[in-house]
């Protein structure tokens, strides 16, 4: 680790390009292998090519990128989602530190958290919220001088949200799911609809993380509207990262269809693998290509390694047991920042999600 | 009969943990598995199972194809986009059970009644045998919905069974979150019992989940897991906890006994002389305790 180095790559990119080239000098092996691995071509005389980025390992430790010179972002198009059976295993750890190795790759990312119930990554981005907005589903509103209360209405609810009783109509709104059945089954046209609000979103930055989240409402049981808002915010042209939440149900699927990417977040005891199982059998049905990375790693422990053999399912990366990173968690902090001896977990794992979503 | 329900907001705080030795140490209680996306209990509790029954929990749409006219009906009502268009099959429409909330709309609206709509198996539940007592479970099948209903489901056998052999005690092991399992998991029961970590985020979660249970106006207890991790983070959240009415009711240390037990498929209090198993029986007493004083 560098520091004084770091300083300068963020104060002067020219400055650090020369520092680099001294690097590459000594490195070439190895940054023509890291290169390889990401489909980028490296000049040795010049540190920029083609508008392509010039990427190398440090010879201090972690790897170390370069912007091009002028810092234009690299664009890319890729959707990611860090999404695990079991809760806690680490999918914000993974999700909030992959975003910061997007951006110090020369990335443009975005930070999706999907787990609307219980949000966290803004704990650790500390974003600046920029924009917030209500998101609501529709639910009926019954004009009662049209009404013939003949019960069409509620005959067609599958969801006991809708009722005609004794010539009235009772409607229970957070039972509704919007389907808009019975506005289309009244006869009369004594049904319109009105929106109602299940939770926020909120939008801002992190630095230079574009940062989304919804928050749903307490005592609110309708998830997915919101979830399926955070998804469709946030800027194209980037690496999204989908924070998603645990389980293997209506939320998590919410979160990660149509991605082009899973990460499966887990930790090598009977419950991380037991939900973990559960996790790929739902990704399966999905279809979404993804892998396994297993946090809380350690070298003696390969209950993870061997699930991940016998379910012949990739295993990207692992994040080692260490206080050092649970302490960072508890606080708060970045392991990005807090732990820099596990920058290149993460930068590995980058190189490796976007080789393997590529295939 | 008192109905205790485990809870955390945030996942991974322990509460299968903390449950399975409540348990335990409960004696004549029933035990319920309400995270039913993800269910692990069953890891350190060995059920044998006595009773097997499918889950059904809606109804699933789906086009018969000699029937379909390609009239794009279904494809327009649908809003949940569950109406897939493929003009290069036939017929040109299908229907995505995954996307299909089971509102039945294009089956009512289909002019040629050319959409089936039926009860669909969501799951599977379970009655099983333990060497602590019986317990209710289930396995929510493979991306399927409605996982409030079967939670309910499994609550409701399980009180059920706890009324027949005239138990005191329902243990609960709750999902996380705050959404719709979660509500269904604890609306009437007498008491939350909820697992915090000493975390920025497990402090921010407990905020929400504490809520909802002031929301639902459920008597909640603390205890704060793993508190040695962040000594500093754990006296805020108990600090927090307590300013909004809520008992905390003990800390359980951080040991690696809980994985090995894991590992050995047990609860931690089968491992009786260590300290975290004592921890676990000081959760315990004092939650009965607290019980006990509010029947009063």
């Amino acid at each position: 680790m560098a520091p004084a180095k770091d300083k300068a790559a963020a104060k002067d990119k020219d400055k650090a390009a020369d520092t680099v080239a001294g690097v590459v000098a000594g490195e070439s092996g190895k940054v023509k292998d890291v290169a390889a691995r990401v489909g980028v071509t490296v000049s040795f005389t010049k540190y920029q090519n083609g508008g392509g980025n010039v990427l190398c390992r440090d010879l201090m430790g972690p790897v170390h990128w370069v912007y091009p010179s002028g810092g234009n972002k690299m664009t890319i198009n890729l959707t990611v989602a860090v999404a695990s059976g079991k809760g806690g295993t680490g999918k914000t750890t993974v999700s909030v530190n992959l975003a910061c190795a997007a951006v110090a790759a020369g990335y443009k990312a975005a930070y999706l958290d999907s787990d609307v119930e219980e949000p966290n990554g803004h704990l650790f981005l500390k974003p600046r919220i920029s924009r917030r907005y209500p998101v609501s589903v529709p639910v009926p509103v019954i004009d009662a001088e049209k009404c013939i209360a003949c019960s069409s209405c509620g005959e067609i609810c599958q969801y006991s949200a809708i009722l005609c009783i004794n010539k009235n109509v009772l409607t229970f709104e957070k039972m509704c799911h919007g389907c808009g059945g019975c506005q289309l089954a009244c006869p009369v046209a004594a049904i319109a609809e009105k929106g109602r609000k299940i939770g926020i979103v909120e939008e801002g930055v992190a630095g230079e993380i574009s940062f989304v989240h919804g928050k749903l409402n307490i005592g609110e049981a309708m998830s997915t509207p919101l979830i399926k808002a955070v998804r469709s915010a946030g800027p194209d042209n980037s690496l999204r990262i989908v924070d998603a939440p645990p389980g293997t149900s209506c939320p998590v699927i919410t979160a990660i269809k149509g991605v082009d990417f899973v990460i499966l977040v887990t930790e090598p005891t009977p419950f991380g693998l037991n939900d973990l199982g559960l996790a790929l059998d739902m990704i399966k049905e999905l279809g979404i290509p993804h892998a396994v990375v297993v946090n809380r790693s350690n070298p003696y422990n390969s209950l993870a390694r061997d699930f991940c053999r016998e379910r012949e399912v990739k295993l990207l990366a692992e994040i080692p047991d260490d206080r050092r990173i649970a302490e960072a968690y508890s606080r708060g902090e970045l392991a990005f920042s807090a732990a820099p001896a596990y920058r290149g977990v993460f930068e590995d794992l980058l190189i490796s999600i976007e080789k393997e979503a590529r295939r | 009969m008192k109905e205790i329900v485990v809870v955390s907001g945030k996942g991974g705080t322990g509460k299968t943990s903390v449950a399975a030795s409540l348990v335990v140490l409960a004696k004549r209680s029933v035990v319920a598995d309400c995270d039913v996306d993800a269910a692990d209990l069953h890891l350190v509790l060995e059920p044998r199972i006595k009773k097997t029954e499918d889950f059904t929990g809606g109804k699933s749409a789906s086009i018969v194809p000699g029937r379909c006219s390609n009239c794009g009906k279904c494809y327009e009502i649908c809003r949940f986009n569950a109406v897939i268009k493929d003009e290069s099959k036939q017929p040109a429409y299908f229907i995505d059970h995954i996307a299909c909330e089971g509102c039945g709309v294009c089956s009512c609206f289909c002019p040629e009644k050319a959409i089936d709509f039926k009860p669909s198996v969501n799951g599977r539940w379970f009655i099983s045998d333990t060497r602590y007592g019986p317990m209710v479970h289930a396995r929510l099948g493979i991306a399927q919905e409605n996982s409030g209903k079967l939670v309910s489901l499994v609550r409701n056998q399980a009180r059920m069974l706890a009324e027949k052999d005239n138990l005191s005690y329902i243990i609960v092991d709750g999902p996380p979150g705050i959404g719709c399992p979660v509500i269904s998991s604890i609306t009437g029961a007498d008491a939350v019992l909820i697992v915090a970590e000493p975390t920025v985020s497990g402090a921010h979660d407990l905020e929400r989940v504490a809520e909802l249970a002031g929301h639902f106006k459920i008597p909640a207890f603390l205890c704060v897991n793993k508190y040695d991790l962040n000594p500093e983070v754990a006296e805020n959240i108990e600090e927090k906890a307590r300013a909004g009415g809520i008992a905390v009711i003990g800390r359980i240390r951080y040991d690696r006994t809980v994985t090995e037990a894991q590992i050995k498929g047990l609860p931690v209090v089968a491992f009786p002389d260590t300290a975290v198993a004592e921890d676990m029986r000081t959760v315990w007493e004092n939650l009965e305790k607290k019980l006990n004083l509010n029947k009063q």
